[in-house]
């Protein structure tokens, strides 16, 4: 009798110790996925804030580079395609594309004295590239926060309860191989 | 009798790994150099004076003393391939500069080879400096000296330009260094003229400033520390006189805010 007995308690409490395993890992897939969903609205924020300084650069740029079209006409049309782009993927691969052109602009502009001694001009290009940094954080935290959740989802034994549960790995912030471009600093 | 033990303990081996491998993880070895026992100026670069640096520590301890806000200054010889706003974004967080609730840490890096500087604001303090004003501190501080190789002056200048600018910013006038034009002003002409009543507390001010320092200041202060430990003359280091204290980060975070420049 007293046997069985101490056998259904150590039974039970295995139970309740596998039982405090799967909350604990439920939780932590959870946490990391409300993580990377955090970092992804930054994205979002850091998105606007440089949408918000480009064409104030691009109009003082414009004072002082007539010749260049070609990279103003590559930030318009990079410009439109962010906002219209409707999937993640548009979305990614135009900010991609805006990122190359905003930064071959202010390379040109660097390389620019008579743009490098307007204070003002100077003021909104370290805007833009504070931007451009801020947004580059931001893709990258958000990747980090990705790798860390599809780890847990991948890992064992951690991938049972994700299973179970049905969570899924999530996609990294990347283009495409196809639309990365090679910066081309244009020779003056 | 003996198979119920077994097959139990097996179980239990079992669920415990589970438990065990959940929470195994690894962690990385960081390529990033420490922070001195001085926290406030880590010059790995050699190129400061032992006088900039005692300013720096001092300067920089009451700042955080008073308002929290970290200003912590990192030279390098090399940046080793990185691109600045990488490493000193990293190392901002690495160290922890600032608090960690409000994220006011500034970090500025200078890197002797590559003659790249910069100057990195944590998320709390992105609105009060924002990407242009740092980018002032620069041009009008650090790379005018920094072009004729003299580090230790520019790196001296824009840390108390800073240091000026963050007690500005946080409203406490009485601690600004008397006679620093704000960095607003220094290149523009002032909107409003002050009025008469608010000259009177300036001079005030600077008074009962001026008759302070003579009687405390930091030239009084610092005998005390060094006796506390050794006189050791290592390189330009202050080791003998901290002993078990020292300051550390307070967990601060950054978001990529600032603004670089090569000279």
């Amino acid at each position: 009798m007293k046997k069985s007995t101490i056998i259904w308690i150590v039974v039970a409490a295995v139970a309740v110790i596998l039982l405090i395993w799967v909350i604990a890992s439920y939780n932590g897939l959870v946490s990391a996925e409300e993580n990377a969903n955090e970092k992804w609205s930054t994205i979002d924020v850091r998105l606007t804030e440089r949408a918000d300084k480009i064409p104030n650069l691009v109009n003082s740029a414009k004072l002082y580079m007539n010749h260049e079209n070609e990279i103003f006409d590559k930030i318009t049309e990079a410009r439109k395609a962010l906002s219209s782009a409707s999937s993640i993927e548009d979305k990614i691969a135009a900010d991609q594309q805006l990122n190359t052109a905003v930064n071959q602009l202010l390379a040109v502009m660097e390389s620019n004295p008579e743009i490098k001694a307007d204070a003002a001009v100077t003021a909104l290009m370290d805007e833009v590239s504070g931007a451009e940094n801020r947004l580059s954080v931001a893709r990258k935290d958000y990747n980090e926060a990705v790798k860390e959740y599809n780890s847990s989802v991948r890992r064992f034994p951690s991938n049972i309860i994700a299973s179970l549960f049905g969570f899924e790995k999530m996609e990294m912030y990347e283009a495409a191989e196809s639309d990365r471009e090679t910066p081309v600093v244009p020779v003056e | 009798m003996k198979r119920w033990k077994f097959v139990l303990s097996v179980w239990l081996v079992v669920v415990l790994s589970l438990c065990a491998l959940t929470l195994s993880g690894c962690s990385e070895e960081s390529e990033y150099p420490k922070p001195t026992k001085a926290f406030y100026v880590n010059d790995y670069a050699n190129v400061l004076s032992t006088e900039t640096e005692k300013i720096i520590l001092s300067k920089g301890a009451t700042l955080a003393q008073k308002t929290e806000a970290q200003v912590v200054v990192l030279t390098i010889p090399s940046l080793d391939e990185e691109p600045i706003e990488e490493y000193a974004l990293n190392l901002g967080r690495e160290w922890g500069i600032g608090n960690e609730e409000t994220n006011t840490g500034v970090l500025i890096l200078l890197a002797v080879e590559d003659r790249e500087a910069r100057i990195e604001v944590g998320y709390g303090l992105e609105g009060r400096l924002p990407d242009s004003k740092a980018g002032r501190f620069l041009d009008a501080y650090a790379t005018p000296h920094f072009q004729k190789d003299d580090f230790d002056a520019g790196i001296r200048e824009t840390y108390q330009a800073i240091i000026n600018e963050v007690y500005l910013e946080f409203d406490m006038k009485e601690d600004v260094d008397p006679g620093y034009v704000p960095i607003d002003q220094k290149q523009q002409q002032p909107q409003n003229p002050l009025p008469d009543v608010v000259m009177l507390i300036i001079a005030a001010v600077f008074v009962v400033g001026f008759s302070g320092l003579s009687v405390v200041g930091r030239r009084r202060g610092w005998p005390i520390f060094l006796m506390m430990g050794n006189h050791h003359h290592r390189g330009g280091g202050f080791g003998g006189g901290f002993g078990g204290g020292g300051f550390s980060g307070g967990g601060g975070s950054f978001g990529g805010g600032g603004a670089s420049r090569r000279f």
